[in-house]
């Protein structure tokens, strides 16, 4: 079976056939293709069918054996004609030294404005990449969580009374059960108590005791783990917050408390409004700058809601997440 | 039919004159002689564009590629100050030649 006509094949089935005579340019060709395309849409305009018109055009074009001996005649003239183009580009780029030099020469000359321009311009672009560098580090700001497009922080609105009303950034403890047998969108919640005022942790045991007031402890939920990507060093993230009286530590606190010894199944004395002696469960990489929650300490709030003491004082306004 | 050698000997000045009138391009630089020489003269892309190329070379013309609607980049020739120059050389020769002819085919001799 015959193949239909392709123009666009037909040519460049010339060009390619055209191309190996030496002498000829790349630019030659196309001249030459151009000239083919010209004479072509005439003779279609005269009426003729694509594939005779082509046919006539390459015919018209006439031997190009013979032309590439008149070709292979301008080829060298051609060559210099570039070489030529070559050196006046070699000429531009020494002149651009020159360029550099007579700027230098004008700086030089008039101190006083070019340190003012220079200044003023360096002033602008620190500026610059100063509020660039604020701006990156402000969105930046708990991305690392995987599950950030399903975190919600819950915050709380509250009227007591004529012109007591207010917005807290955190909300009660009773919430997050309630509202996650409420509200069917919830899968998990966990509640973050942070310890106002500080706990204090002392190594009691060790060979020196060193005793410390902290103010990055939190109480949380067992669920912390699986709704965070905060990672740990050491403890397996679904078991270290379930088992009372445990405790996860961050590498740097672990070091300040232990030295260089394993943290691991040592102990902390822990006073606060729950007190008594937390064994670390798991050691966590320290919190990033970027995260909004900070801590160095967790423990598990299980054991806080048994804490009458606690309870009893209004301890349960606590914010959660 | 003009005879080659005078078609060949032609083709140096019309082409400077064409284009000191105006830039062209190859393709219309045949059509235009053709049609002016009332078909008397059709000159094959194989002689024309080596020799656009070799007056390039000398200086005499150069060239610019220009988009046009009808497809790729078309490569324009236009006269340069130098072709100017050639071209007036040309002319007086050619007047010359053509002052002896009539001279010499004219009733006074």
């Amino acid at each position: 079976m015959e193949t239909p006509f392709n123009l666009a094949t037909a040519l460049a089935t010339w060009r390619q056939f055209q191309a190996r005579r030496q002498p000829m340019l790349e630019e030659d060709l196309d001249e030459l293709e151009v000239h083919l395309r010209a004479h072509l849409s005439d003779l279609r305009r005269q009426g003729w069918g694509e594939e005779a018109a082509f046919r006539e055009a390459v015919r018209a074009l006439g031997d190009l054996e013979e032309a590439e001996a008149e070709y292979s005649r301008v080829y060298w003239g051609k060559l210099r004609r570039r070489q030529q183009l070559l050196t006046e580009l070699q000429w531009r780029l020494s002149m651009f030294s020159n360029y550099v030099k007579i700027a230098l020469r004008d700086l030089r000359r008039h101190k006083g404005y070019s340190f003012i321009t220079i200044a003023g311009l360096s002033l602008g672009m620190a500026c610059c990449l100063l509020l660039f560098q604020y701006v990156a580090f402000e969105t930046s700001f708990d991305q690392f969580n995987t599950k950030k497009d399903r975190l919600y922080r819950a915050t709380f609105e509250y009227t007591r009374g004529e012109g007591m009303e207010g917005i807290s950034s955190s909300s009660v403890l009773a919430f997050g059960p309630i509202v996650a047998q409420e509200v069917p969108g919830i899968v998990r919640y966990t509640r973050i108590l942070p310890t106002y005022g500080g706990v204090v942790l002392s190594n009691q045991g060790a060979s020196e005791t060193r005793t410390f007031t902290e103010n990055h402890a939190l109480f949380v939920d067992t669920t912390f783990f699986s709704m965070f990507d905060y990672p740990l060093v050491k403890g397996d993230r679904s078991q270290v917050l379930s088992n009372p009286h445990t405790m996860l530590i961050s590498e740097s606190m672990a070091r300040k408390y232990f030295g260089d010894q394993e943290p691991l199944g040592k102990t902390l004395e822990l006073s606060w409004w729950e007190s008594g002696t937390y064994t670390i469960a798991g050691v966590m990489e320290d919190v990033p700058p970027t995260s909004h929650l900070r801590f160095d300490f967790l423990f598990p709030l299980s054991d806080l809601l048994d804490n009458e003491a606690f309870l009893a004082d209004g301890g349960s306004w606590g914010p959660e997440s | 039919m003009l005879p080659k050698p005078l078609v060949a000997a032609s083709l140096r000045p019309i082409i400077l004159t064409l284009l000191a009138r105006q830039p062209m391009y190859g393709y219309e630089i045949i059509q235009q002689v053709h049609t002016l020489s009332e078909g008397q003269i059709r000159w094959t892309p194989g002689k024309l564009y080596p020799l656009l190329h070799s007056h390039e070379n000398t200086g005499l013309i150069e060239a610019f590629w220009q988009p046009s609607e009808e497809g790729p980049d078309r490569k324009y020739y236009r006269l340069t100050p130098r072709g100017q120059a050639a071209l007036q050389q040309e002319k007086q020769s050619w007047l010359d030649l053509n002052a002896l002819l009539v001279r010499l085919w004219g009733p006074e001799l």
